[in-house]
């Protein structure tokens, strides 16, 4: 496996001697090739690079076919471009955003700079897993998920992700994008919580060279990057207040500046927002500023924590195994002992936490059947001690399929829940008639026929619809009061 | 007055050979600790660390096949787990936010390396000494 991490395609030695010395000098050690058939692609990943510094190239031809390969990838590195290729760029093969322009004579704070970016936008690509599939599972929770997810997906209305952390909000994301119109623009995310306040301005608006100290050059921000696309805000709960009134504009006006920058850029962008906070809570603490939130909960989904849906267990071990196989890691296979174990803990992590032991197993058991004995204590001290009480669960692949019987009243109360949630109370509504419609009236009239079917249904306690609704009493109550809706008997609280 | 205690163990990170030579050279000298293991990747890492188990790992960022993050996260599923260092080419706070979010105890700089691993290590002994 190669040790270093930076890739230099350059032709002229003198240049390449002069690149190489400066990246020394920031503490990397370079690959340099003359040419990109001095690679053994066979053996290589695009993502084995961090960045690829690329100067001379002969062989515009020869490059080209390095170019598709590294766009195989999700996300490939960057290439760093010398000024001769500047001009070049659409016939490289590559990923026109991950082409960055490069100064000649390199400057060390440019360059610094750059790998910097593409040291995070690594990290990005890595957690965000770009090609998780899914939602996966057939569990009531994931059908209603998919249902929703469906409904929503071929409108551009806000959406609000709700969920613990670890619930896959950035995969339903990803699943509204690809099951709408903009499928083929852009899908670009950014994480609130991870970026410092005072950058995410930029990392939003993107930047005119100067605004600030470290602005080398005029920079994108993500609502450029999403153009035509659907631009993911996860952790909208950690935005900083003052960005809260910016995006809000945003969302309104559709059209934002960037950092430093005069001009008014028009966004034809699809928002979709995710938390695993409370924004209600926030609010009445004066974290959140109120506006925005009705301006994003438009549509919320609120994503199964994966204690609520572990009959999907045996689904998401096998789509998670699948996934790493194709990696190139072992194939993970669990006894039934192991998979009755984990369906009885109880994942305060959620997919992510299953996706991050099951991948530990891979890695330790490749191959191989894995025991109950083989899991961390923590995975299986529920599922020994029920065992001790003689009251051990069957692990859940080995259900009987039809109709299974409620085992404990926790069950009983989710059957029950997926019954009451289970018909879809919406009108069809996932076509765009000929003619377009009014978008605000249209989901207006979809939120007050479901507050009113909600309301039917509890017999007008507002208690029992906001329920239905998952919503909270008083979220339930200004709704009705906004649409007018008269609670029709007498209200028990 | 102390009896003697065991050594904190140490398992070390990186795709680079060279720096890992480097870096053992001058925790060598450095008392109460042994070197119990190195790795290439984050896969040798969480192997490394279940086969091992070390008192601590600094876990190079970036690396082919499973960087130092994703080790991170499957590392610290083990039972007691161990102490997980990041260590970094990049040291700004976006960098370390990752390596809090990806369940890293403490973060150094590679260009640093030893200065800033010292002290974390002088911690740890202490933590050990208090502890028991």
């Amino acid at each position: 496996m190669s040790e270093s991490r930076i890739l230099v395609v350059e032709s002229d030695d003198a240049r390449a001697e002069r690149i190489g010395a400066l990246l020394d000098f920031l503490d990397f050690t370079p690959k340099r090739v003359g040419a990109v058939d001095e690679l053994d692609l066979a053996r290589a990943k695009p993502r084995d690079w961090l960045a690829i510094v690329v100067g001379g190239v002969d062989d515009l031809d020869d490059f080209r076919r390095f170019g598709s390969w590294l766009s195989k990838a999700a996300l490939h590195p960057p290439l760093l471009l010398l000024p001769s290729l500047h001009g070049l760029v659409d016939q490289l093969g590559v990923h026109p955003e991950q082409a960055w322009p490069l100064e000649w004579p390199p400057r060390q704070a440019q360059l610094d700079a750059l790998l910097r970016r593409a040291s995070l936008q690594a990290i990005r690509g890595a957690e965000g897993g770009g090609r998780e599939a899914g939602p996966e599972g057939d569990s009531e929770g994931v059908r209603r998920l998919r249902r929703l997810i469906a409904q929503v997906a071929p409108f551009d209305t806000t959406v609000l992700i709700l969920g613990e952390s670890g619930t896959g909000k950035e995969v339903a994301a990803r699943a509204i994008h690809s099951a709408s119109s903009r499928a083929k623009g852009p899908f670009v995310a950014l994480n609130c919580g991870a970026v410092p306040a005072e950058l995410l301005e930029s990392e939003l608006f993107g930047h005119e060279k100067g605004a600030f100290t470290g602005a080398l050059a005029a920079r994108k921000g993500r609502f450029e990057m999403a153009e035509g696309g659907t631009l993911l805000l996860d952790e909208i709960g950690d935005m900083p207040l003052p960005m809260q009134v910016k995006l809000l504009r945003v969302l309104q006006e559709r059209s934002f500046e960037r950092v430093g920058g005069t001009q008014t850029l028009k966004c034809n962008v699809r928002v979709i927002a995710a938390t695993h906070r409370n924004l209600e809570d926030q609010i009445a603490r004066g974290g959140f500023r109120e506006d925005l939130y009705y301006r994003l909960n438009v549509f919320p989904i609120e994503m199964p924590a994966l204690r609520e849906r572990i009959d999907d267990l045996p689904a998401l071990v096998q789509a998670i195994g699948a996934r790493l196989a194709e990696d190139g890691r072992g194939e993970v296979r669990l006894g039934p002992d192991a998979m009755a174990a984990l369906a009885a803990y109880a994942w305060p992590g959620n997919v992510r936490e299953l996706h991050n032991l099951i991948e530990r197993l891979a890695v330790l058991h490749p191959n191989a059947t894995v025991s109950a004995a083989d899991l961390p204590q923590r995975y299986r001290g529920a599922w020994e001690a029920a065992v001790a009480r003689g009251e051990a669960p069957p692990p859940p692949a080995q259900r009987p399929a039809p109709e299974p019987p409620p085992l404990d009243e926790a069950e009983a109360l989710a059957a029950e829940r997926a019954a009451l949630f289970g018909a879809p109370a919406s009108p069809a509504l996932d076509r765009l008639p000929e003619e377009g419609l009014d978008l605000k009236e249209h989901i207006a009239a979809i939120e007050s026929s479901l507050l009113r079917q909600a309301l039917e249904r509890s017999d007008n306690v507002v208690a029992h619809a906001a329920t239905l609704l998952r919503l909270r009493r008083t979220t339930l109550v200004e709704k009705l009061r906004k649409y007018g809706i008269e609670r029709g008997g007498d209200e028990a609280e | 007055m102390t009896a003697p205690r065991p050594p904190l163990r140490l398992l070390l990170v990186d795709d680079h050979e060279a720096f890992l030579n480097a870096a053992e050279r001058q925790l060598r000298r450095v008392d109460g600790i042994e070197v119990v293991g190195r790795g290439a990747d984050g896969i040798e890492a969480v192997a490394l660390s279940d086969a091992l188990r070390p008192d601590l790992v600094v876990l190079d960022l970036a690396m082919p096949e499973m960087g130092g993050l994703q080790a991170t996260r499957l590392i610290k599923a083990q039972d007691a787990p161990p102490f997980v260092v990041i260590a970094s080419h990049f040291d700004d706070a976006e960098h370390r936010e990752h390596a809090q979010r990806a369940g890293a105890d403490a973060f150094i700089s590679k260009l640093n390396y030893a200065a800033e691993l010292l002290p974390l290590i002088d911690a740890r002994l202490q933590a050990a000494r208090d502890g028991g």
